[in-house]
């Protein structure tokens, strides 16, 4: 097993051979200057008219591959007066079109969706192979395609959708959160419109904070970062929502049988503004009160338990003039669980009331405004907002005719807010070489467990507060060139951050590659280089999957997480099977300063002290990704291997030996397919495989000390005895043993049918449909006078229908 | 086209989703290694004694004793004392240790290496007292999200020692509880008498509980005290002591008592990772967390620490 340490000094500066490179790209003698003619285009959605951000522009004549930018537009120059172009996008129909310079300039060119057929227009379907959508650098999703796995409960879910692709694999089963390449799920930057989200779960991590019907496209990066991007080390997950039908209203409900839906979009000004309004809301809680109220046996006693999230998205965008684009979104969530007891005492008429609620949400928005300057220079300026938080309150309160009221309110509350400042600019030099270049100032206030306690009686009364809030500013500068000419794609660039937490400062230099070669019209290298870091942490105490989680700063005592990260693969299209996309990936990654909490340090006793409980050392990851991916036809899908291996290095664990990662899965399997049986019928089915994670597993017992616990102890979980707790147990080493494997066949069914004002989708699906007992959690239990290892499944076989209907 | 029994479709289901979510889990266990153990705490109150057995098996009911073993303990590396053995695996001598003092432990068994241990006993602090506070507040112990009301536990110490640590606990004193005949309730301590552990919590940062558990306040690691300090410590104003139906008593209607150990740094270690490793078991999610060991070529303890009890209140 191999850990490299990597520097400890507080500023970090790679590879300045990089330099040199970017050098040579700039000198390239760019024969834009001999172009005369270019055209300048912007892609749009047929269908709704909104833009289809990095769509990729192939220019047929001279080989040379652009994208749209974050306002749907794109320049091509040429010398010849005719171009034929290629236009495509994953979640769109390719389209090939030629047009003429010396009449046409400036163009809209529309792309329809794939599933064209329920709308009312027909154009040809072109069945050719998309092998321009995945390369080294991200994976970008077909959104249609996700929302067509069938969710738990009928909840569609982005998330659970990135974690059937190849490299990234699922915590606990009922967590949102994920492990790209071997990565801690707080190492994922997870981006709504360009804010960062800092917790994506809802109901405990059952479902993810995106509603499918508002999300244009999912990117999801886990090597050869672009520039760009920063600040965490493992990934980055930029969804996009959608910007709303500019031409017509339009309207998309659906009833689950958790949660219901509404998406409603349309035109403000007719093809200058649009918007898009989406919201969800479960409703357990309210069908359940009526119940629990019915339930009570008592008359003096009440007892409710109830809970619930919501999400409400909101979008819009203006076309001031040609030039400039305004953009805003929001994004609010939350969840919330309450418990209320009510005692009531009929002799003396008082009242004891005692309430215990838990909740946390995000709530986050972007102005955007985009500009173009000249003919070929785009800029990007935005303001934003994040923000994160949750609690923990108590209250109880004594109400009598005869004494004096009493209240006592006690609350705990932990969060994080970030204010952001971005510039981002780009510039094309001519169709092979463009450069890319912002500042992002990001202003983070943390507040990591405050503690406020009341207490009104009579007389008395009491408040304390503790915990504070502090400031840590973040800025950071980059410049990226991206090269673009015959096989050859590069991109080449380097981001500089400068982060000021409480009494230190860290600066970092981040050097990032990403080749990819075309050797033959079908076979295609990559390869991606790059150096990352993390200057704030997430603390988490267990996997439940439980909010108590607290983001903090990194600080003089807490280092920043950095990581350091090589890919190279290569992807074939078999030339007679041109719908058949397969890419190999390798991959090496090294992680300094991950971080752990100190075993049986609990955050909510140390969250004034976090810097106590956490531990940091090392982590490695390396492995290889197979994806073969059929994405036209009847029958689309793919199929997805991962082979890896995680290792983590604590001084302080694990006698500081090295050992495995707790989601060290090492075998992850992913079959995805979908079938079209007729234009109004749709099944998909998703099977999961993959290795169990790592647990300790004691491998000798020895007695202890049975006067240190004279009372024993109960499980949290069961209310059981622990069993034999005079019985201490000898782990050999950390994680030595592994869980049973873990898989799951989820099928679904989509049945669509378009009636005189809209189109009415039936969606039927069976989540886990052979029902197998996978492991949540493994306890310890006594069966015969021995002592047994027994596993609690917590998600058998889920069946779920949900209406839908749109107009 | 087959008509469906609905029915039917519906017991199938409800079967398969009601089919239980608790199973056995089938696991190749591990071979268990061939391991002695020694367990040893020396006191000055009471005299030495030494628990030997075999490591065993995750599934066995019982340990494996050892019988055959030869152990001798030195006092300051001169003296030496022999120990014999009087059953399950127990060895004793009629020798109290004293604080102060280094205890070093041999011990030979065939077919293990030399086994052997070294530990100090400390001594108590000298200027210690302690006084429950008359006035209730609201606390918010760390452990729990609500809170209770609570009476204060001021102590008042001497420095510590270098690489010595305090842990406290309160016990109260149990008492049978009966109806005379004119019903009329009577209170009788149990023979010989028993003592209950009472949750106690610290809202000083230097000393604090640990893992889920709300019966010890442990000095924090690292922290050393040059001067004299107070500390304050908190204690539910019910106790659940009472003999009979476990109702909840009074504070000041129990006889309570605060014991004080001074704890050599193995019996610290070993003291702090078996409370952690016990309370955090309730934790299905948690990382086991591995007890401390200051035997060589074994497993167990070691280690030496002195205990002052100090009357808080009496019923």
């Amino acid at each position: 097993m191999k850990i490299l340490l990597l520097p400890k000094s507080h500023t970090y500066i790679h590879s300045m051979a990089f330099f040199p490179l970017i050098l040579i790209l700039l000198t390239i003698s760019p024969e834009g200057m001999a172009q005369r003619k270019h055209l300048k285009g912007r892609v749009v959605d047929g269908i709704t008219g909104e833009r289809i951000i990095d769509a990729q522009v192939i220019d047929l004549n001279n080989q040379s591959l652009t994208t749209t930018n974050d306002n749907g537009e794109f320049i091509i120059f040429s010398n010849q007066d005719e171009l034929s172009l290629r236009v495509q996008h994953i979640s769109y129909i390719k389209l090939d079109t030629t047009i003429n310079l010396t009449v046409i300039s400036q163009i809209n060119i529309p792309l329809f969706p794939h599933n064209y057929e329920l709308q009312d227009v027909t154009i040809q379907f072109r069945r050719s192979m998309e092998r321009e959508n995945s390369t080294i650098v991200s994976q970008r999703l077909d959104t249609r395609q996700l929302n067509s796995i069938p969710g738990l409960l009928g909840e569609k879910d982005i998330v659970k959708g990135l974690m059937l692709l190849p490299g990234v694999s699922m915590g606990s089963e009922t967590s949102s959160s994920f492990h790209v390449r071997g990565g801690n799920p707080d190492q994922n930057l997870i981006l709504i419109d360009g804010i960062p989200v800092y917790n994506i779960s809802h109901l405990f991590g059952i479902y993810s904070v995106f509603i499918p019907e508002a999300i244009q496209e999912v990117e999801l990066i886990k090597g050869g970062f672009p520039a760009r991007y920063g600040g965490r080390l493992s990934s980055v997950c930029d969804i996009k929502m959608r910007e709303g039908d500019r031409y017509g209203y339009k309207y998309d409900f659906s009833v689950g049988t958790i949660s219901s839906k509404i998406v409603a979009e349309g035109p403000i000004i007719k093809d200058r503004s649009s918007f898009i309004i989406s919201a969800r809301r479960t409703y357990l809680d309210l069908i359940t009160m009526p119940f629990q109220a019915l339930a009570q046996e008592e008359d003096n006693y009440k007892q409710t338990l109830g809970g619930h999230f919501y999400d409400v998205v909101v979008k819009a965008n203006h076309r001031i003039n040609n030039r400039n684009n305004v953009f805003f979104s929001l994004y609010s969530g939350r969840d919330a669980i309450k418990a209320k007891t009510k005692e009531t005492y009929p002799s003396d008429r008082s009242i004891n009331e005692s309430t215990l609620g838990l909740d946390w949400g995000n709530f986050t928005w972007i102005l955007r405004l985009f500009s173009s300057f000249a003919s070929s220079t785009y800029s990007n300026l935005s303001v934003s907002q994040s923000n994160y938080n949750y609690g923990i309150n108590s209250n109880f309160t004594f109400k009598s005719p005869l004494e004096p009221n009493v209240s006592a309110t006690n609350s705990y509350a932990s969060g994080i807010v970030d204010w952001a400042l971005r510039w981002d600019i780009n510039h094309q030099f001519n169709n092979h070489l463009s450069i890319n270049g912002g500042v992002h100032s990001i202003l983070h206030l943390f507040s990591p467990g405050k503690v406020t306690q009341e207490y009104r009686g009579g007389s008395e009364n009491l408040s304390s507060t503790e915990g504070t809030a502090f400031l840590a500013p973040e800025t950071s500068a980059y410049s990226e060139l991206s090269f673009s000419r015959d096989k050859l794609n590069l991109s080449a660039g380097l981001r500089f951050n400068a982060y000021f937490p409480k009494n230190t400062s860290y600066t970092f230099v981040e050097p990032r590659l990403a080749i990819a070669y075309r050797v033959n019209s079908w076979i295609g290298l990559k390869s991606g280089y790059s150096i990352m870091n993390q200057s704030i942490l997430l603390l988490s105490s267990n996997g439940i999957g439980l909010p108590v989680d607290l983001w903090v700063p990194a600080t003089s005592n807490v280092r920043p997480q950095r990581g350091v990260q090589y890919d190279f693969g290569f992807s074939v299209n078999p030339p007679h099977f041109q719908s058949v996309n397969i890419s190999l990936v390798g991959y090496y990654k090294q992680m300094n300063n991950v971080v752990e909490i100190a075993g049986g340090m609990s955050l909510m006793q140390t969250a004034t002290q976090w810097e106590k409980v956490v531990l940091q050392g090392m982590g490695e990851s390396y492995g290889t990704e197979i994806l073969i991916e059929k994405s036209v036809g009847k029958l689309t899908g793919w199929f997805a291997y991962t082979l890896s291996w995680n290792n983590r290095f604590f001084e302080a664990l694990n006698q500081g030996k090295p050992f495995p990662y707790k989601y060290d899965n090492r075998h992850v399997v992913n079959i995805v397919a979908t079938y079209k049986a007729r234009p109004s019928i749709e099944l998909t089915c998703a099977w999961s495989l993959q290795t169990g994670g790592t647990f300790s597993l004691p491998v000798g017992m020895y007695p202890g000390n049975p006067e240190f616990f004279p009372q024993g102890f109960y499980d949290l979980l069961s209310g059981n005895d622990v069993p034999f707790p005079d019985l201490l147990e000898y782990y050999p080493y950390r994680n030595n043993a592994r869980m049973p494997s873990y898989h799951r066949l989820d099928i679904g069914a989509n049945f669509t049918k378009k009636k005189s004002k809209g189109i009415r989708i039936w969606e039927v699906g069976i989540y886990n449909a052979y029902s197998q007992k996978n492991p949540y959690y493994l306890y310890w239990d006594v069966k015969d006078g021995k002592k047994v290892l027994r596993q609690f499944t917590l998600l058998p076989f889920l069946p779920s229908v949900t209406y839908r209907y749109k107009f | 086209m087959t008509k469906i029994n609905l029915t039917k479709l519906f017991i199938i289901l409800l079967t398969i989703v009601s089919s239980g979510c608790i199973s056995d889990l089938e696991f190749d266990y591990p071979a268990t290694p061939n391991l002695p153990v020694v367990n040893a705490l020396l006191n000055p109150d009471s005299s030495i004694s030494v628990n030997i057995y075999k490591l065993m098996g995750v599934s066995e009911l019982s340990s494996e004793l050892i019988t055959d073993a030869s152990v001798i303990i030195y006092e300051n590396q001169g003296d030496s004392i022999s120990l014999y053995l009087i059953g399950e695996g127990q060895y004793v001598a009629e020798h109290f240790p004293q604080a102060g003092q280094q205890y070093s432990i041999k011990v030979d068994v065939s077919g293990y290496g030399q086994i052997s241990a070294v530990t100090t006993i400390p001594h108590t602090n000298p200027t210690i007292s302690a006084t429950l506070g008359s006035t209730w507040s609201y606390y918010s112990p760390p452990q729990y999200i609500d809170q209770i009301k609570a009476y204060p536990v001021l102590i008042t110490l001497s420095p510590i020692e270098n690489n010595n640590y305090l842990i406290f606990r309160l016990m109260a004193k149990r008492y049978g509880h009966y109806w005379s005949n004119d019903s009329i309730d009577t209170y009788e301590p149990i023979i010989p008498p028993r003592f209950d552990m009472v949750s106690l919590f610290s809202s000083d940062t230097k000393f604090t509980g640990v893992g889920q558990d709300t019966y010890y306040v442990l000095q924090n690691e690292h922290s050393s005290f040059q001067e004299n300090f107070t500390l304050i410590l908190w204690v539910s104003q019910f106790v659940w002591v009472t003999g009979f139906g476990d109702q909840g008593e009074h504070l000041f209607d129990t006889d309570l008592y605060l014991d004080v150990l001074t704890c050599s740094p193995d019996f610290y270690q070993y003291f702090r990772t078996y409370i952690i490793n016990a309370s955090e078991r309730v934790n299905p999610f948690a990382e086991p967390i591995e007890v401390y060991s200051n035997i060589e070529n074994g497993l167990g303890i070691f280690a030496g620490y002195s205990m002052q009890r100090i009357l808080l209140n009496q019923r």
